[in-house]
């Protein structure tokens, strides 16, 4: 079943001629890990906006079950975001003065929404994050940070996990238990999760793999 | 709870920004508790004037038993005090006799006694000046009637006729224990002046009390805006809405712009929360929720500045006052009304200049989370140039300065803003010196005492018994109607004095002689112009008539131009009516043809002081000495005078301050977060060399330029300002005052600018000594 369709998408930012992206399509199943490849400046991170509703089209249409993300107004696209995507980036992009348990809860939150003590000590220790769980961002290393991020992501449940080159700012060994948290929730709790990336290390371990060049989209299993 | 964590975390973050903008909110809601608590107790003391200028708010006359005895009991009327009035004879006048207790007269005698003392037995009276026979002295015996039999009262102290106490002082007053039968009046105070004219209606009606039975002091309810005329409360209600208008116009100011800054600077934290699904309207609330958590602490700085900064101006005032004896204290009233009129005027002010913000912070794109929002400044290719200065000026520092200050966009609200404040500031106060300077006028004599009758001697040895007075001029005079004489003194009473042969050989002139004094006319041209009452070269004689017997005597005096360094100028003005000096022999010689008596006469003694400090003890031994005598304290007047212009010049000045300073807060608050968002830029300087020193100077010669221009463009336009108000004021008046040059308020300005670019000479040398170079430039 399709969760995810985005059809002749197309942005143009003001000022350019050519369009960030050209007329893309694209379908992603439930459950599916996902990685789209390109070299830079080619629109990757501009298609990702896009799916997730951070960004608008100047053309095409972008549905999550059946909902038209065009047809959204401001306050309702905030609450979908909120509520059915989780988002993740390069540069972990926390609150600075929330701590790591307060990060996390964050989306859940401004939903109105109180997360069980015990799920929150489980999703911690998930993330290896227990005995930092009342830290500052600050306090954090880069590999922790981003796992605070991911945390965040989840919380919800989302429908879709938009994850930007999250392993574009960490070494090896922490983009390694980055990948494989992803994979811990896409294989047991079936979250689709989309991965920008230029490492082909990273995209090695989708299941698949789109690419995109001069916002054009390749290989792309519409 | 979210919301409110957010904003207060946002807030615990950046503690020097907070603080500042708490201390510019603060100096804003001090200004609104300070001018509604000074307005609140201006209002009350004047009430309290208004009050005892009667001794009570409302009198009922004319009271029976019964009447009385109602009203005694309504717990509206606090301070009651009770009277009984009989009516006595002087002649064929009917005289009112007031008697009271002694408790009563210790309260409320000492506000009508203008000579002499207060009655202590039931012989002894309190008279009223007019019922004084000529020559009555103090101790003397004056004899009216009760009912066709004679009764004696002894003059103790003298009263004014025309004092507004509602203690009736138009007859005698004695004192009792009890109280005798006759006409009661009861004096009271009300526990509460509101709807205070219909609740003494309801009362009156219940007593049986008519009417015209009952007077309210209209002139104090007035005050507490208790009229039956709308436009008097208008006038209450439009001062107060007109001070919070103004005031709120620099605290919207203030605070829209430190919202502002804030909402620029946390661009990227909000466009990280719209992209973790924070709808607007949530956003709009972080925003609108910092603004009240800062206002908090700032309505506390204000409540504790504000009425403590009240009570020490109202402390300083009254010292003023007793200073110069100025029978007006201002009390210090804090009450509930003006503490909550001003929390809902701040409060709502916050709401209003941070909607803009938040609504702008609620538009910020999810993108901005991802995406460097500020993108390289834009700088027109006129500023790329080098101008007239960048050309010719060779240190590194001062043009790295005039390059970035040339360069650098979003100056223009802080340089409207200086020169509005700087504007303001000088303007208002170089206006307020013009409007309210001191008009006290130091020529002419310290006292004027003038009595009915030739008293020359006795006046003249109180005077020099006194030890006090440097100069004397003491003689009788009399009016008579010029029938012939030049046009600005036909038809118009003449002052002649009649000059002794002891004070003639103080005078210059012989006898007689005329002191010609100056009147204002229009030329031909319609212009006002100052000519003399007699021409100089009149030469005619001056016929003049008396009333008594319609006869007229004919004199040609000497025309002598006043002098303000002669004798006679003591009691003849410069701008006043002409006078003429007689021998004794003359008027002795007039009394006969015009049948002239000592009734016709007054003596007028004028004084100046050695020290002006005896004014009180040489008017006190007159009024001692003189029944009905009639006094001119100058010395008390003029410092009375300067007492109200200082009062008002000090709380126009004060509030004109607290006004710029809001301002200036502003001011402070923009050029200090410019700083810290430009801390990134300064830690590259310093990473490829640039010493902490060289950088300070380039910021402070930065700084200086803004302040700098700021300074000079306000001072000129508020120069401007203070020339076209006074010009206007004094417009059409022919001896309009020479201009005050507003220089103590550039003075001021000044002093307060290079105070404030001292300030952010130092913090930006700390910061740029004690900022983490590497973790700035980390960031990029």
């Amino acid at each position: 079943m399709s969760i995810l369709t985005a059809t002749d998408l197309t942005k143009t930012y003001p000022g350019e001629e050519q369009p960030a992206l050209d007329h893309v399509s694209l379908r992603i199943e439930a459950g599916e890990f996902v990685a789209i490849v390109g070299p830079s400046g080619s629109g990757k991170s501009t298609l990702l906006h896009m799916l997730g509703g951070v960004d608008r089209p100047t053309e095409g249409h972008v549905s999550l079950y059946d909902t038209d993300l065009g047809g959204l107004n401001e306050t309702q696209l905030a609450i979908f975001r909120r509520r059915q995507v989780g988002l993740i980036y390069q540069f972990y992009n926390l609150m600075p003065t929330l701590t790591v348990a307060e990060n996390i809860t964050l989306p859940a939150e401004l939903d109105g929404k109180k997360i069980p003590e015990a799920e929150l000590t489980d999703l911690l220790a998930a993330l290896g994050l227990t005995a930092k769980a009342h830290a500052l961002p600050s306090q954090l290393s880069g590999g922790q940070q981003q796992r605070v991020a991911i945390g965040r992501a989840l919380i919800n449940q989302p429908a879709i996990v938009l994850a930007d080159e999250p392993t574009g700012n960490l070494d090896q060994k922490n983009s390694q238990e980055i990948m494989e948290l992803l994979h811990y929730a896409n294989v047991k709790q079936g979250q689709t999760v989309i991965v920008i990336t230029h490492d082909p290390q990273v995209a090695a371990q989708a299941q698949r793999v789109l690419t995109i060049a001069d916002g054009r989209l390749t290989e792309a299993n519409a | 709870m979210i919301i409110a964590k957010i904003s207060w975390q946002n807030l615990r973050q950046t503690p020097a920004r907070t603080l500042l903008t708490i201390l510019a909110m603060g100096i804003a809601a001090t200004l609104a508790v300070a001018s509604l608590v000074g307005l609140r107790s201006a209002q009350s003391s004047l009430f309290t004037y208004q009050v005892a200028q009667t001794q009570a708010i409302v009198r009922f006359s004319d009271l029976s038993q019964d009447q009385l005895h109602r009203l005694i009991k309504e717990p509206l009327l606090i301070h009651q005090r009770r009277y009984v009035t009989t009516t006595l004879h002087h002649g064929k006048d009917a005289v009112p006799a007031v008697t009271v207790t002694p408790a009563v007269l210790r309260k409320l005698g000492p506000a009508l006694l203008s000579g002499g003392r207060l009655p202590r037995t039931a012989s002894e009276a309190l008279v009223t000046d007019t019922l004084l026979p000529e020559g009555t002295a103090l101790g003397d015996w004056l004899t009216l009637t009760q009912a066709g039999k004679p009764r004696r009262v002894r003059v103790v102290g003298v009263m004014n006729r025309y004092s507004p106490s509602y203690l009736d002082p138009s007859g005698i007053i004695q004192v009792r224990h009890t109280l005798p039968e006759g006409r009661d009046t009861l004096m009271a105070d009300l526990a509460t002046t509101r709807d205070a004219h219909n609740r003494v209606a309801g009362m009156a009606a219940k007593a049986g009390v008519g009417p015209t039975q009952y007077q309210l002091n209209d002139d104090a309810l007035k005050v507490m805006g208790e009229s039956d005329k709308a436009k008097t409360r208008l006038i209450i209600v439009g001062t107060v809405a007109g001070v919070l208008a103004v005031i709120s116009i620099a605290a919207l100011l203030l605070i829209y712009t430190s919202i502002n800054l804030t909402v620029r600077a946390y661009r990227t934290r909000y466009g990280l929360l719209r992209s973790l699904g924070t709808t607007p309207k949530q956003l709009r609330r972080i925003v609108l929720s910092e603004a009240l958590m800062l206002l908090v602490p700032a309505m506390i700085l204000g409540l504790g500045f504000g009425v403590g900064g009240m009570a020490v101006t109202l402390g300083w005032l009254n010292r003023l006052f007793a200073d110069n004896d100025f029978a007006f204290a201002l009390r210090l009233t804090v009450d509930w009304l003006p503490l909550v009129v001003a929390a809902g005027f701040m409060t709502a002010v916050t709401l209003i200049a941070a909607a803009r913000p938040a609504w702008r912070a609620s538009r910020v794109s999810p993108i901005a989370a991802i995406r460097a929002l500020d993108a390289s400044p834009r700088v027109s290719k006129r500023r790329l140039r080098p101008g007239f200065w960048l050309k010719r000026i060779k240190r590194p520092t001062l043009r790295l300065a005039l390059r970035n200050y040339r360069r650098t966009d979003r100056k223009a609200t802080m340089m409207v803003t200086l020169i509005a404040t700087v504007a303001l500031f000088v303007g208002l106060t170089g206006f307020t010196a013009n409007f309210l300077r001191d008009y006290a006028d130091l020529t002419g004599p310290d006292i004027i005492a003038t009595a009915g009758g030739d008293r020359v001697a006795a006046a003249e040895k109180v005077l020099v018994r006194t030890g006090a007075v440097k100069q004397h001029f003491v003689a009788p005079h009399f009016g008579l109607e010029v029938r012939r004489g030049p046009l600005f003194l036909k038809g118009f009473d003449l002052s002649i004095y009649v000059v002794s042969k002891t004070l003639a050989r103080k005078l210059k002139h012989p006898l007689p002689y005329l002191v010609d004094t100056k009147i204002q006319t229009e030329n031909a041209q319609g212009k006002t112009v100052m000519r003399y009452t007699v021409p100089l070269d009149y030469a005619k004689p001056l016929v003049l008539r008396g009333q008594r017997n319609k006869r007229t005597v004919s004199v040609t005096p000497t025309l002598v131009p006043y002098n303000a360094q002669t004798p006679e100028a003591l009691v003849v003005y410069e701008q006043g009516e002409a006078a003429l000096m007689i021998s004794q022999a003359q008027y002795a010689t007039w009394r006969q043809k015009l049948g002239l008596s000592e009734r016709d006469l007054q003596t007028t003694a004028a004084a100046t002081l050695t020290n002006p400090n005896d004014h009180k003890r040489v008017a006190q031994a007159l009024k001692a000495n003189f029944a009905g005598i009639t006094i001119i304290d100058a010395v008390a007047t003029n410092q009375e005078s300067y007492a109200m212009t200082t009062m008002m010049r000090v709380l126009m000045s004060g509030f004109v301050a607290l006004l710029a300073l809001v301002s200036l807060a502003t001011i402070v608050n923009h050029t200090f977060a410019d700083l810290m968002a430009s801390r990134q830029s300064l830690a590259m300087m310093q990473s490829i060399g640039t010493t902490p020193n060289q950088l300070t100077a380039v910021k402070s010669l930065e700084y200086a330029f803004l302040l700098g221009q700021g300074l000079l463009y306000g001072g000129i336009l508020g120069s401007a300002v203070s020339y076209g108000l006074t010009m206007l004021l004094f417009q059409g008046s022919s001896n309009a005052p020479a201009y005050i040059w507003p220089t103590q308020g550039l003075l001021v300005a000044a002093t307060a600018i290079v105070a404030i670019w001292g300030g952010f000479v130092l913090a930006t040398h700390r910061l740029l000594t004690h900022q983490n170079i590497d973790a700035l430039i980390r960031r990029v």
